[in-house]
């Protein structure tokens, strides 16, 4: 677990930091956190990460489509085992279009760091389940 | 719709009464002509068999009392015969006597004696003794010719009077012969005979010769041409024509004022004629008469069936009139609606549509008026939008006339979203006589649900954000990790964000407040230069990365504006610029004096621009510029609108200008003194687009 290679792309800088400091200080992760979708693909590129974390609406590249990119652009072959999105849009739409990009679990904000946790460790690839508002976490099964 | 009868079926109503009524007025006249035509002929055959009658009674009574005379004077003298007076004083004197006893027959006009050579013997004038008259010679003629009888008519020359001469042999010898011989004038024959009386007054009768010619009559001037009869009857004889038809009726040429002649013949004597004329008015007089009474009355009754049948046509004409005018302002209320209707009567076919359905499908509405159900799927089912299952439930809606259970909702032209409903007409006494279909258009409505979910979504990320900070941050104070310099910076991020979600509730309530119109100003005149200051001062703190420019004319010193909504309007602005600029960038404020009375404020950010396209909605509800050029990001959507209602709020107008990639730049005008307060009540607002995009968000919030 220690060992986890985490990438955060979040714009909102607050919580940028605090998720940063939660995975580094309470879980050992080596976190590379950014504020864009365009660094967060750099940082994909330069070496590989175990868990991609990226929140959805940014400016810029948004999440769609840096998880678009990591699907069918140049950097398919750095995407990172497990990628979980943050959202606050849990919408039933929104949710199957990440299920199509092929995210393994959806953490829709507000989160606590346990959730975030739970979703780093027990998710299995290649299985996904949509959120359910209020619940501890969306995951896969 | 039932049909109005119109006014040609009552006209062919009004004749068919007519008609019977005009022939058997006709046949009633007809009936009455011939009846008084055949009385009329058979008074005057009555009357003329009278005068007939009469005339050969005056006649015998002539010839016998000149016959009984002449016997008994014979009698008394038998040498009266003798044609010189061979015993003077006997013979001569019988004849003398004679004529003066005969003479005291009124009926006689002359009486004579005369001998066969034609000489008179005695007389009274102008039967002068021993003179040869013309009687005499006509007399001669007869006697030579046969036995003497009388009533021969003479005209004298020179159109004296004609008479009729009687005569009757005295004394018949080898040698001589002698007469008695009496004329009467026609005129006293006439006036023996009653040939008037029992006539109607225009009818004229008369005595004619053999030639026509008047001998003697009423109303026939004497001696009268006979010709103007005779000639006029065909131009040939009276006779001849009479003969041939002696009792037909006769409306001959000329014969206008006569309706018939009747003639009397005496075989054995000279034959009488005795004509009885009728002014053709006894006859048609009565009969135009009638037939001006009767087509007078048939012209009443006409007109006046006429005047009622135009009476009721021009009933069932204001009547048609005003249902034609109703259906055509239903029709004009139907077509001013924003939603497609059809309504269908009972047996299923259209009897309205309105211009909006043909809008929404596509489809000719006015044309489908009249067709029935299998027309209309036809119809509809040509729309693109419509799916099989649409035209079959819309077909199986309108054949049963049942609502469906929920609303069914298609896509019609443009893509505009359309939801059927349909209702039952039903009278006032219960009975459902048709289906009125509502297509209605709730493209709107589903845009504005779709706007509301978008900025609930949105409202709820602004809120889920800082609260995901917050949560993050508590789990790591909790945690007890990191030394107590970072657990401050956690508490301060703490917060922070809860400052950050305040902020937004409080944009939530501040649009409730301008949309339910109760926001509640304090203006006053404000210090400008100070309250920039203060602005500027607060910004900075806020953003640090930025820079911030202010220039202020000196004649912009005061503006006229509620402090705390005035600094919401800057911060907001201030703010935006902020976010939409790069790290560094500079943000540019100025006010100087727009004219005497307004101040103006301009805010400028060297930014990522919003596009053309945007700036239109710019102000409104809900509406964030694109992402591409704004990004997702922040903002529930409201800021702008909210800062656009204040400004106006407070009598001022709110401006943007903005290119791509170079930057915006926002600018308010506000009044130095006071102005009458602007409300953001609907009917209070002159901007129509203003108005509508403010009942949007009412709906909306609603």
């Amino acid at each position: 677990m220690s060992s986890t290679n985490i990438v955060l792309i979040d714009d909102e800088q607050s919580l940028r930091d605090v998720i940063e400091e939660g995975l580094v200080e309470l879980f050992g992760c080596t976190v590379r956190a950014v504020s864009d979708g365009e660094s967060g693909l750099a940082c994909l590129r330069e070496s590989p990460s175990d868990v991609l974390l990226v929140d959805l609406l940014m400016p810029g590249i948004n999440g769609f489509e840096v998880l678009e990119r990591l699907n069918s652009g140049v950097e398919k072959g750095c995407r990172p085992k497990r990628v979980i999105a943050m959202s606050a849009l849990t919408d039933l739409d929104t949710v199957q279009a990440l299920r199509d990009l092929g995210v393994d679990a959806v953490l829709p904000k507000p989160f606590s760091l346990q959730e975030l946790r739970l979703a780093l460790n027990l998710g299995e690839p290649g299985t996904f389940e949509a959120p359910v508002h209020g619940t501890a976490l969306a995951h896969t099964a | 719709m039932t049909s109005i009868r119109n006014s040609a079926q009552w006209r062919l109503v009004a004749l068919a009464v007519l008609l019977p009524i005009a022939a058997v007025a006709v046949l009633l006249i007809w009936q009455d002509y011939q009846a008084r035509r055949s009385s009329i002929i058979t008074n005057l055959e009555l009357k003329s068999a009278q005068i007939n009658a009469q005339l050969e009674d005056f006649v015998n009574t002539s010839e016998a009392s000149t016959g009984s005379l002449a016997t008994l004077i014979s009698s008394v003298s038998p040498d009266i015969t003798e044609s010189a007076p061979k015993a003077a004083g006997t013979l001569t004197q019988a004849n003398e006597l004679l004529v003066e006893y005969l003479a005291r027959n009124p009926q006689f006009t002359e009486v004579a004696v005369v001998n066969s050579a034609g000489n008179t013997l005695a007389g009274s004038r102008p039967f002068t003794t021993g003179s040869r008259s013309d009687y005499a010679l006509l007399l001669g003629t007869h006697v030579g010719s046969g036995p003497f009888t009388v009533s021969n008519v003479f005209i004298p020359a020179g159109n004296a009077e004609p008479y009729v001469l009687f005569s009757y042999l005295l004394e018949e010898s080898d040698e001589a012969t002698s007469y008695v011989v009496a004329t009467s004038l026609l005129t006293t024959i006439s006036g023996a005979l009653d040939m008037s009386m029992g006539f109607p007054s225009s009818a004229k009768s008369g005595i004619f010769d053999g030639s026509g010619m008047v001998l003697a009559g009423t109303g026939y001037e004497l001696p009268h041409p006979g010709g103007a009869v005779g000639r006029d009857i065909s131009g040939s004889a009276v006779w001849s024509q009479v003969e041939t038809s002696p009792d037909g009726a006769w409306f001959g040429p000329g014969l206008d004022e006569i309706d018939r002649i009747i003639f009397f013949e005496f075989p054995e004597k000279t034959p009488w004629v005795t004509t009885v004329a009728f002014a053709q008015a006894e006859l048609f007089g009565p009969l135009w008469q009638r037939v001006w009474f009767v087509s007078g009355a048939l012209l009443s009754t006409i007109a006046g069936t006429l005047l009622l049948v135009e009476i009721a046509s021009r009933r069932d004409r204001v009547a048609w009139q005003r249902v034609t005018r109703e259906r055509q302002t239903l029709q004009a209320v139907l077509d001013s609606a924003r939603d497609g209707i059809m309504v269908l009567d009972a047996t299923g076919s259209v009897e309205y549509t309105n211009r909006r359905l043909g809008d929404l499908f596509e489809i000719p509405a006015e044309r489908l008026i009249g067709s029935g159900t299998s027309q209309i799927t036809t119809a509809f089912s040509a729309m693109p939008g419509l799916s099989e299952r649409d035209v079959a439930e819309l077909e199986r809606i309108l054949v049963s006339g049942e609502s469906p259970a929920q609303p069914l909702n298609i896509v019609g032209s443009n893509d505009c979203a359309i939801q059927i409903v349909t209702y039952p007409v039903r009278q006032s006494d219960g009975e459902i006589t048709g289906l009125t279909l509502v297509a209605h258009d709730v493209t709107e409505e589903t845009r504005i649900h779709r706007m509301k979910s978008e900025f609930v979504g949105n409202a709820s990320h602004q809120l889920r954000t800082p609260l995901a900070s917050i949560l993050a941050s508590s789990e790591l104070l909790l945690s007890g990790a990191g030394d107590p310099a970072k657990q401050e910076a956690r508490l301060r991020l703490v917060h922070g964000e809860a400052l950050r979600m305040r902020e937004t509730i409080s944009s939530l309530l501040n649009l409730s407040q301008i949309e339910s119109g109760r926001v509640i100003l304090n203006t006053q005149a404000i210090d400008l230069k100070r309250f920039m200051d203060d602005i500027v001062e607060s910004a900075t703190e806020r953003s640090e990365s930025h820079e911030f420019v202010t220039e202020i004319s000196d004649d912009a010193d005061t503006v006229w504006a509620d402090r705390s909504k005035l600094s919401e309007v800057m911060s907001s602005l201030i703010d935006n610029a902020v976010k939409y600029s790069p790290d560094g960038g500079r943000v540019f404020m100025s006010a100087s004096a727009e004219d005497e009375q307004s101040i103006r404020v301009q805010i400028k950010d060297q930014g990522v621009g919003i596009d053309e396209a945007d700036l239109p909605v710019l102000f409104s509800p809900y509406q964030r510029a694109s992402a591409p050029s704004r990004g997702l990001a922040d903002g529930t959507g409201l800021g702008l609108h909210i800062v656009h209602s204040l400004v106006e709020l407070m009598g001022g107008k709110l401006s943007v200008k903005s290119l791509i990639g170079i930057g915006s730049t926002f600018t308010f005008i506000l009044p130095i003194a006071p102005v009458p307060q602007v409300s953001l009540q609907p009917d209070a607002n002159g901007d129509e687009t203003e108005r509508k995009s403010f009942s949007t968000a009412i709906a909306t919030v609603n």
